[in-house]
């Protein structure tokens, strides 16, 4: 794991505790959990195995402003040459208590290991973007 | 060895894995996923002694780790190399048009505002399809348009940025045909596209076509408003024919204005305007063969001229664990479509430089018959009919003023309240 300081460090304290509570519950999973730091925030993936490679969906945890975390589904594109990202959905995590954010992260993070199948989609996790995604 | 449309059938079925060899951030158009519907991939043309084929090829579903079909770049030019049969294909593969990289005046990339598909320019001029709002979305199951405007493109579009795009992509591009797509817009997506193609046939000069999800009956006429704005062609994507699927798979579409406005509106619009200038667009490999073969009926039947995507299970949608359609039965299609438009006397190839890199061109399935008499004749027609059809799509390609008013929206709704 990268270390996501930077990135916790713009969140306000009670952010900063759920996501931190959050990125160190990614040690529980079942399948290794790669955390990796980037400008625009944190991004997850199921990391490589000895019998397969890593894989493809990545959440991109970002904030716009201390007060808000949105975690992006996306799987970036095979082709070397492509910046291209395809959308899964977004969530915007600085809604609701702290224990209902908690949830709907875990739901995140099992549709990550569920492969972003269909038919394991998150209730909460909102098919339009209303908000820029940034890149690195 | 296939023939050029049997190998794009193929290619859009199976897709086409990219080998080390290709250079495509120097050679090709960047694989842009800004609009509606079924297109996520590579553009390429098939050349062929009929015609070039283009095509948009899947590159990115999981499902093309499986094709048997890889490009490669081999001295200089591209092959597409078929692992079976150990057979090279020669292709093309477009370049980036140098105005992608542009900025509008008012700073806007222009890749951002429209993008090419083929040879003709598209816009999706607004928000994302309504479809996607709500707590419970109600978009067409196929589709990822709603969650990818603001990710890869910008939302809204001003008159004037596409208007420079449009006259770049002319210039620079020797584009033909503007293409405007707006999704659902609760009843007001022809009000939306007015001002632009208004602005497109006064500024530019262009063929404008529209697609966006029909109005009702009692709202026919602004099908005539947009005819007075200078609309040149008007696509309906019911997408199934099969009332069970279209219900299934486009429950916003089911919800909101159902089925048979798409055939009412498309009858409406046809009536009205040249055979083939309407079009109906379905999508094959999902719903029952029987059923899209009836729906060429009836758009044949109609005057319109069918476009047939081939289903393509794109990443990020609803539709993404269905199997890629089977080979033999796209081709079974596509033949018939071309026999059905045939048979109609629908008018196949005459429009100048407007090729469609997302479906099987009716016009491209000729790929598919033998080259017997009737053939032959019919080909002569057709050169015959694009001839004397250049002389209206000349003017139209100059930029000269409609006589629509974008406010007669406004003027019936303060009529409405009178």
């Amino acid at each position: 794991m990268s270390d996501p300081q930077a990135f916790l460090n713009v969140l306000a304290p009670e952010l900063k505790e759920l996501v931190r509570k959050f990125l160190h519950s990614l040690g529980e999973c079942s399948e290794t959990v790669d955390v990796e730091t980037k400008k625009s925030g944190v991004e997850l993936r199921v990391g490589a195995t000895a019998n397969k490679p890593a894989g493809r969906p990545r959440i991109l945890l970002f904030s716009d402003g201390p007060k808000k975390v949105f975690a992006f589904f996306y799987k970036p594109s095979r082709l070397a040459f492509s910046k291209d990202r395809f959308s899964y959905g977004l969530m915007s995590l600085h809604r609701g208590n702290s224990e209902e954010v908690l949830e709907q992260l875990r739901q995140g993070l099992q549709f990550l290991l569920n492969d972003f199948k269909p038919s394991e989609r998150p209730k909460k996790l909102g098919r339009l973007i209303n908000v820029d995604i940034p890149r690195d | 060895m296939l023939n050029p449309a049997e190998l794009q059938i193929q290619l859009f079925c199976q897709g086409l894995r990219i080998a080390d060899s290709c250079d495509l951030m120097s050679d090709a158009r960047h694989v842009a996923r800004t609009r509606a519907g079924l297109g996520s991939g590579l553009e390429l043309v098939i050349p062929g002694d009929l015609k070039d084929l283009w095509l948009n090829v899947p590159v990115e579903e999981d499902f093309v780790d499986q094709t048997p079909y890889e490009l490669r770049k081999v001295e200089g030019s591209y092959v597409v190399y078929d692992h079976n049969e150990s057979q090279d294909y020669a292709v093309r593969v477009p370049a980036e048009p140098k105005w992608y990289d542009q900025e509008t005046a008012s700073g806007i990339p222009m890749a951002q505002v429209g993008v090419l598909q083929g040879t003709y320019l598209g816009i999706y001029v607004s928000n994302s399809c309504m479809y996607w709002y709500g707590n419970e979305p109600n978009n067409c199951k196929f589709c990822t348009t709603g969650s990818n405007v603001g990710v890869n493109e910008v939302a809204e579009k001003a008159i004037d940025d596409v208007v420079e795009v449009a006259l770049a992509a002319k210039e620079e591009s020797g584009v033909t045909f503007c293409h405007f797509n707006t999704g659902y817009q609760n009843g007001r997506g022809l009000e939306q596209l007015a001002p632009y193609v208004k602005a497109i046939k006064e500024r530019v000069g262009l063929l404008t076509g529209i697609q966006c999800v029909p109005v009702l009956e009692d709202q026919h006429w602004q099908y005539d408003a947009m005819l007075d704005m200078g609309a040149d062609h008007f696509s309906f994507c019911y997408e199934f024919h099969n009332p069970e699927y279209f219900a299934k798979y486009l429950p916003g579409k089911e919800a909101t204005v159902g089925q048979d406005a798409f055939f009412k509106s498309l009858e409406y619009c046809q009536g009205k305007m040249p055979k083939g200038a309407c079009s109906g667009e379905i999508i094959a490999g999902v719903e029952p063969i029987q059923d899209t073969l009836d729906a060429i009926d009836y758009i044949t039947q109609v005057g319109a001229f069918p476009t047939v995507c081939i289903f393509r299970p794109v990443i990020g949608s609803d539709m993404e664990d269905f199997p890629s359609p089977e080979y033999e039965e796209m081709n079974r299609v596509m033949e018939y479509m071309y026999r059905a438009c045939r048979k109609a006397g629908i008018p196949m190839g005459l429009a100048p430089n407007i090729e469609v890199s997302l479906i099987v061109n009716p016009d491209d399935a000729k790929y598919l018959v033998p080259r017997d008499l009737g053939f032959k004749l019919h080909q002569l027609k057709m050169k015959l009919l694009k001839k004397l059809a250049w002389l209206k799509f000349r003017k139209e390609l100059q930029p000269h003023s409609v006589p629509g008013d974008v406010q007669i929206w406004q003027n019936k709704r303060a009529a409405s309240h009178v």
